[in-house]
């Protein structure tokens, strides 16, 4: 077993340890803190009825969905982030969100089902306000963190907004798709659900094609400077070659003096 | 002609501190009106390899030049620094460019924001009390599945 090997191992192996005690740690923050998400499952009840078009009218965005020790995250917030999470992941609409969610195979999903993005948003609230209150945590660290996710969501929030007008799938490009892939798809008709699955995969790899396009034009575009950059790699590089010659240098005169 | 005098007096003060101030507090990259500094970059740079890797900065330092990883550090896209300027460079222009369109919905652009800040620090908290709690054998409790998503993070 090589280093680059031991290495990737380690890393496999720490990311699964990680991931358990983050469980564990959520687990132990939820059961500490005072979590009363009553409204949130009367909303779910609601949802859930069969005569729900009738129910659907009657529920109260303003109403509390979950309270969180002292935070209160009502219904059109809980809403607000559960529709904006999912349209950054995918190129639906509010309503094309409602039928993907209404699959039954979408109660496992971690931002589609309700249940479960409301688990993941308490656990996540629970998790920042432990962050901030921990003073062995770096406040500059955490700052640069949270500016880091800042920068890789809001633009790609951005390019979803500005390029999906532009991106246009085909019924041809579909039935392609479906075709070349059927052995992945078990045997499953090309139904509505196939459909819209296939039509967010081509959507997504068209998507990403335009972005790179998009900030190749905004690069160009822009007036950007990177002289400074330039001049600081090219010293280090020369200090690393000083250096080695340094070494070198050492250990030729050692083994004279031998 | 006094407050002319202070002003030349003032630019010229900015001017030289700009141009003999030396080290990480030079600066890298110029993006339109936008700088980052050495500094800027470097506390970026081992962040987010920090958040990746779960390297400390001495160890990701090591890393970066073993020769064995020569050609893995070149193609990596947040380990090599020139790659990581690129991808910073692009995030800077984007997110300018995000704030300044009238067409975006502001309150959604807010959420988003907030969606990703929350995102961001969990993991930043969970990865050190793990670290922590990984030495103090912590008694095992029932699984909470599903809690630890990172899907949301797919960039384009």
């Amino acid at each position: 077993m090589n280093d680059q090997l031991t290495e990737y191992m380690k890393q496999q192996v720490f990311m699964h340890k990680f991931e358990q005690k983050s469980s564990e740690m959520v687990m132990d923050l939820i059961a500490e803190a005072k979590v009363v998400r009553d409204g949130f499952q009367k909303y779910m009840a609601a949802q859930s009825t069969p005569n729900k078009d009738s129910k659907k009218g009657k529920i109260d965005l303003d109403e509390t969905a979950v309270e969180i020790d002292d935070e209160k995250i009502t219904i059109g917030q809980f809403l607000d982030y559960y529709y904006t999470q999912n349209k950054i992941l995918s190129n639906m609409t509010k309503e094309e969100i409602d039928k993907m969610a209404a699959d039954p195979a979408a109660t496992e999903h971690p931002t589609l089902s309700k249940q479960k993005f409301m688990d993941f948003l308490i656990s996540r609230k629970l998790l920042y306000k432990k962050a901030m209150d921990d003073k062995k945590i770096d406040e500059d660290e955490l700052e640069t963190v949270t500016e880091l996710f800042r920068l890789q969501g809001i633009p790609t929030y951005y390019l979803m907004q500005k390029l999906k007008s532009d991106i246009t799938i085909t019924d041809q490009e579909i039935e392609k798709f479906y075709v070349e892939n059927k052995k992945h798809f078990k045997g499953v008709p090309i139904n509505e659900q196939v459909t819209m699955t296939i039509k967010q995969q081509l959507f997504m790899k068209k998507f990403e094609q335009k972005s790179s396009e998009f900030v190749m034009n905004l690069i160009a575009e822009a007036k950007v400077n990177r002289e400074g950059f330039k001049n600081h790699l090219q010293a280090l590089e020369d200090a690393a070659k000083k250096d080695a010659k340094k070494k070198d240098d050492t250990a030729g005169k050692d083994k004279a003096a031998k | 002609m006094k407050i002319r005098t202070f002003f030349t007096i003032c630019a010229a003060s900015l001017i030289a501190v700009s141009t003999f101030s030396c080290g990480k507090g030079d600066w890298a990259v110029k993006i339109d009106d936008d700088v980052i500094t050495i500094d800027e970059f470097y506390k970026y740079y081992y962040a987010q390899n920090k958040i990746m890797l779960n390297k400390s900065k001495d160890e990701i330092d090591k890393l970066i030049t073993d020769p064995a990883l020569k050609d893995v550090i070149k193609e990596h896209p947040t380990l090599n620094k020139t790659n990581f300027m690129d991808f910073l460079v692009s995030r800077k222009l984007l997110m300018n460019k995000a704030y300044d369109d009238k067409s975006l919905d502001e309150k959604d652009l807010e959420t988003v924001e907030e969606l990703f800040t929350l995102q961001g620090v969990a993991p930043t908290t969970s990865s050190k009390n793990s670290r922590t709690r990984s030495r103090s054998r912590t008694p095992k409790s029932t699984s909470f599945t599903g809690r630890t998503e990172t899907s949301s993070r797919a960039l384009p």
